[in-house]
């Protein structure tokens, strides 16, 4: 479905600090790039840098990016890691009941402000 | 890596018909309207994209810095992707659809378009062998 997603940062080093820790979390690691960080994987790769138009990053009222976790756990340490390294909650671990299956997530703006979550499928009560 | 994304609309039916031209030009998808909120999902490889209206009932705004990219397994399909989407109300950006070169022996497809709402959109594929 997505080679990949661009998300837009005015900041650099903070969106760096953010995403390192947080991608790691879920078992990715960033390459940075003169203007951001690429963080690739088999399937598909997020991009966080400066907007290519030299313009700055604002943010989409309506976008939401969802990264897929592996499990419960997973999905409340990016949530706690995110917070620590300059993220503010969204929506704190929990199932949704909106979401296909009742699915667990939780969710995050990063330091730019870009609306984040993090879904792993229902596997029984938490 | 991405179990969804979801980008906010000021006209879902509009969304709608855009969304279906585009995937039914990469062969068709499942989709669906929730029925608790206005919004459609599409679902692709076990992904789903979802458009729209932002939950906080305020407008829909595209951010600058924001694309989705979406995998394409051929140019022709790319190309019949992007004509799709000019066809039924999307916005032509960006350089034309095509091959650009990315140093020695490969290459990445690429073609361009902004949904009706704004929200920027690309189809990719990497070209390894014949670019």
């Amino acid at each position: 479905m997505f080679t990949h997603s661009y998300l837009g940062t005015n900041d650099v080093e903070k969106a760096r600090t953010f995403y390192d820790a947080t991608m790691n979390v879920l078992g990715y690691q960033g390459i940075e790039t003169p203007i951001g960080s690429v963080y690739p994987s088999e399937g598909a790769t997020l991009v966080v840098a400066k907007p290519a138009n030299g313009e700055p990053h604002t943010v989409s009222n309506g976008h939401t990016l969802g990264f897929s976790a592996a499990d419960y756990d997973a999905v409340d340490t990016w949530h706690k890691t995110g917070l620590e390294n300059g993220g503010t909650s969204d929506g704190d671990p929990g199932f949704r009941p909106n979401s296909p299956g009742n699915m667990y997530g939780a969710y995050l703006r990063d330091p730019d402000g870009n609306k984040i979550c993090v879904f792993t499928p229902n596997t029984g009560p938490r | 890596m991405f179990s969804h994304v979801h980008l906010g609309s000021n006209d879902v039916e509009r969304a709608k018909k855009f969304y279906d031209a585009l995937f039914d030009a990469l062969g068709g998808v499942e989709s669906w309207k929730d029925d608790n909120r206005n919004r459609w999902f599409w679902m692709r490889e076990d992904r789903f994209l979802i458009v729209g209206e932002p939950l906080d009932e305020g407008q829909a705004q595209p951010g600058n810095g924001v694309t989705i990219g979406f995998t394409v397994v051929s140019p022709e399909q790319g190309d019949a992707w992007h004509a799709a989407g000019l066809a039924a109300g999307g916005t032509d950006i960006e350089d034309a659809p095509g091959i650009r070169k990315r140093g020695e022996g490969g290459g990445v497809y690429l073609a361009y378009l902004r949904d009706p709402d704004g929200n920027k959109l690309c189809a990719l594929k990497m070209m390894m062998d014949d670019a």
